[in-house]
């Protein structure tokens, strides 16, 4: 009972001690809201932007538009990349002009409609449309890219129905044999047969291709799993900066002499160790619960449907890190180096363990050799851990696996630290 | 000479702090690995890992034979086919993740321009990450095969519009048609009639070239930790004020201005090595990976001048937060959240086109977005010294800026 009591006592010590210092509390919970808030905000505000759903999202991109082609096709082209929201349309005269408005960074790309588009479409002749892009904004192409493929869709078709209609009519002499005022209707009734295509394709894609659970019901698209990600792999990178934390309280106190009185005092060594231990988990467990509150009431993160899963992943999460960080103090020779090493561990371990969100799932999932150095991390198996329950819906059951490695990471840390602790500096 | 040396004095505690010197000089290094995406490309696998589709084909007509090889061939998936049964069975029992339906009438129904629809069931386990990327697929395969369902209805409705001409009759016939349609759909999968080709403005004699995100991204991390080097010139000058010793140097016969030159050279030295590291880092380690390096040479005197000015700032500004902050754990706190966010802010991370679209001009109120404004202008788009004049002029001036709010609420005392 007494032990408890020791433990808590130096738990709620600590818990005081951090409270004071707003250097680290401002790195473990507004750094990664503010690293968070960005990157998912921005990403969120794009995807709204460029979805069917948000189509009133606004201007996205600047670019420019040189038509240098005299022809219909170059007119509907310039006319469909003119009408599309998310593009704010610079015409220009010629092609070195916007060029250099793109070198120079002033506009995203430029989109050069070559001076016989209309009349290569028109001979059946494959033609190209040059999309010329900032460097700098490399993020830039794959939305451009993507606008440019539905426009080309369309014309494309426009070329393909015009020259099939004139390949049977010139085969069959019909269009020989007809009077100039029957030929200008045929070509009348062959715009309106495109025109209706179009239309038609807009309206009754041919294959719909829909995605449902086993119940009929439409499945949610891929941002709100991105944001998951996301803030699961920041969550678990800042509660490693725990170990920075731990390790150098553990060892300033010892420089500062006051862990000798306390065990003068006299508190077990044991109650020392797991009151740390306490406090910082009990900090990691904030730091989750508002990382994730964040997450999923401000930008939409799914947390999944197993709330048991994600408090025992956390609370085995935050013993490792604080385990981890009492590894450090016992290896450490002093105080400033055990921060030193503390906060080296935090990035690289985030880095390879895959917490830095950079692809769409965890570094882990990638294969290949950094797959497999990525799972030697905690980190990774945190981070998968987390995804799985919040964007994928896992159960404690289904990552048993996950938490039984941690929590050996969380042992084997431990029984370093008691192991090559010395509590007389 | 008396602040030269206060600045080899600070340079042999530096290079004595291991947490400093990391980051410094490895963690940027290892934020341009993990973000250019290079890390991720060491070692990676060769072999064949295309996701697994399971597949029920309840048509068995040419369309559905066209759907599945160009699924096969579209990359990233493969399909393999299941009997109905026991595949909703292992979908159940979640042993398969997803499943694909290709109902009976789809080859009908696309010959005849009926709309049809194809249904990716998935279990409410499987990882949708995973189903949006087969999703992806589907859709772009989709799109291609129906070029010619299209180009055949237009024939038709063309056709139809003849009716009255007894000559048409056999111009128009079905199987015409049909051959018609099918021999442009075979011609546009190999050569396509209209192909959208992404280029780069060409530098310095070079060809075409793709945008490279391993290149974008250099520029940013270098700017954002020089700026983050603030926070350890902030520290120091602090830890003088602490321990006693500015009082002693203002004893000396050194002016005020001279006494924080002093301070502050040292970051700026090595925030220049910093700078040379990382580049280096740039021209040589990424090519060492396989990633694209960073061409330096291109505009060698500019990017000095950028990369002095900007240390020359961050230093400065190093000042502006010792001068602020009470405590060590407020320069800790408040230089960490300021630096952080004005690298936000100012374009380290995220795309200029979004903070222009979605941040309006409030980037440009901090150094950071000039000095990666300059820094793209010279290693990415090729520019020269007269194009970054102005980001030149504008980080000198914040410089200048930040020294003079820094002496003037330094607390020297």
């Amino acid at each position: 009972m007494k032990a408890i009591y020791y433990t808590l006592s130096v738990a709620w010590k600590e818990i005081q001690l951090i409270l004071k210092d707003r250097g680290w509390l401002v790195m473990l919970f507004l750094l990664p809201l503010l690293i968070g808030g960005f990157i998912g905000g921005m990403n969120l505000a794009v995807t709204s932007s460029t979805s069917e759903e948000g189509r009133q999202g606004g201007i996205l991109l600047k670019v420019g538009l040189v038509n240098q082609d005299p022809g219909a096709f170059g007119t509907e082209v310039s006319k469909a990349i003119q009408d599309i929201d998310q593009l704010q349309v610079q015409v220009f005269s010629s092609a070195d002009q916007a060029v250099e408005r793109v070198a120079q960074g002033e506009i995203t790309s430029a989109i050069i409609l070559p001076a016989d588009f209309s009349e290569k479409i028109n001979a059946y002749t494959p033609t190209e449309i040059e999309v010329m892009v900032d460097p700098a904004q490399p993020e830039s192409a794959s939305i451009v890219a993507g606008i440019m493929n539905q426009v080309v869709s369309e014309v494309g078709l426009w070329g393909e129905v015009q020259y099939g209609v004139r390949s049977i009519f010139e085969e069959s002499g019909l269009l020989a044999q007809a009077s100039s005022e029957e030929q200008r209707a045929i070509k009348a009734q062959n715009l309106g047969v495109i025109m209706t295509r179009i239309n038609d394709m807009r309206r009754n894609p041919a294959i719909l291709v829909v995605s449902e659970d086993l119940q009929g019901a439409k499945i949610q698209g891929g941002i709100e799993l991105f944001i998951a990600y996301q803030f699961a792999g920041l969550t678990v990178m800042f509660i490693f900066f725990i170990v920075a934390m731990c390790s150098n309280s553990l060892l300033g106190e010892r420089e500062a002499g006051t862990i000798r009185r306390l065990l003068s005092a006299p508190v077990p060594r044991g109650a020392i160790i797991a009151g740390k231990i306490l406090a910082f988990m009990l900090l990691g467990c904030m730091q989750v619960v508002i990382m994730f509150g964040v997450a999923n009431l401000l930008l939409g993160a799914p947390l999944g449907r197993s709330p048991l899963a994600l408090v025992v992943m956390t609370l085995v999460v935050t013993f490792t890190a604080a385990a981890m960080g009492m590894m450090v103090a016992a290896l450490a020779k002093s105080a400033s180096q055990a921060n030193s090493t503390g906060l080296i561990l935090a990035f690289v371990l985030a880095g390879l363990g895959g917490a830095l969100p950079t692809g769409k799932e965890p570094l882990s999932r990638a294969g290949g050799f950094i797959g497999v150095i990525s799972k030697l991390t905690p980190h990774a198996h945190a981070v998968e851990g987390y995804y799985r329950v919040m964007a994928e819906n896992e159960t404690i059951i289904q990552i048993l696996p996950e938490i039984g490695i941690l929590l050996a990471f969380g042992i084997v840390f431990f029984v370093i630290a008691i192991w090559r602790f010395r509590f007389e500096g | 000479m008396k602040a030269l040396s206060i600045t080899l004095k600070d340079l042999q505690l530096l290079v004595k702090d291991r947490g400093s010197l990391f980051q410094y000089f490895l963690l940027p290094l290892l934020f341009v690995l993990i973000f250019s995406g290079g890390l991720s490309s060491i070692g990676s696998s060769t072999g064949d890992t295309r996701m697994a589709l399971a597949v029920v084909n309840l048509d068995g007509g040419t369309g559905a034979q066209s759907l599945l090889a160009g699924i096969d061939a579209a990359g990233g998936v493969r399909t393999e086919l299941y009997d109905q049964a026991e595949a909703e069975s292992l979908l159940d029992e979640n042993k398969l993740g997803r499943l694909l339906f290709i109902p009976a009438d789809f080859s009908a129904g696309l010959s005849a321009g009926r709309p049809v629809t194809l249904r990716l069931v998935a279990h409410p386990d499987a990882s949708a990450q995973e189903t949006e990327s087969v999703m992806l697929v589907l859709e772009g395969v989709a799109n291609g095969m129906t070029l010619e369902s299209q180009i055949l209805a237009s024939l038709r409705q063309m056709g139809d519009m003849q009716a009255g001409n007894p000559d048409a009759a056999q111009a128009f016939s079905t199987d015409r048609l049909v051959a018609q349609a099918s021999n442009q759909f075979e011609q546009s999968r190999t050569r396509p009639l209209i192909v959208v080709k992404q280029t780069v403005p060409a530098q310095q004699g070079e060809s075409e070239a793709m945008p490279d995100f391993g290149k974008a991204v250099l520029s940013g991390v270098t700017v954002l930790f020089v700026f983050l080097s603030a926070q350890t010139a902030a520290r120091s000058i602090y830890e003088e004020k602490k321990v006693g010793s500015f009082r002693r140097l203002m004893a000396a016969p050194l002016s005020r201005p001279a006494l924080l030159a002093g301070k502050i050279l040292p970051n700026f030295l090595t925030a220049l090595v910093q700078i040379l590291v990382i580049f280096l880092f740039g021209s040589l380690g990424l090519r060492l990976i396989g990633a694209t390096p960073v061409p330096f040479e291109d505009a060698p005197l500019a990017v000095t001048l950028v990369s002095i000015v900007m240390a020359l700032c961050a230093s400065a500004l190093g000042i502006v937060i010792a001068a602020i902050a009470r405590t060590e754990n407020q320069i800790g706190g408040m230089g960490t959240l300021v630096l952080w966010g004005m690298g936000l802010l100012g374009g380290c991370i995220a795309p200029a086109f979004l903070l222009d679209r979605y941040l309006g001009p409030l980037p440009k109120i901090v150094p950071q977005y000039w000095a990666n404004r300059a820094f793209d202008d010279l290693l990415l788009r090729g520019l020269g010294l007269q194009d970054v004049a102005l980001e030149l002029a504008i980080l000198l001036g914040f410089a200048m800026l930040f020294f003079v709010i820094g002496l003037w609420r330094f607390d020297f005392e």
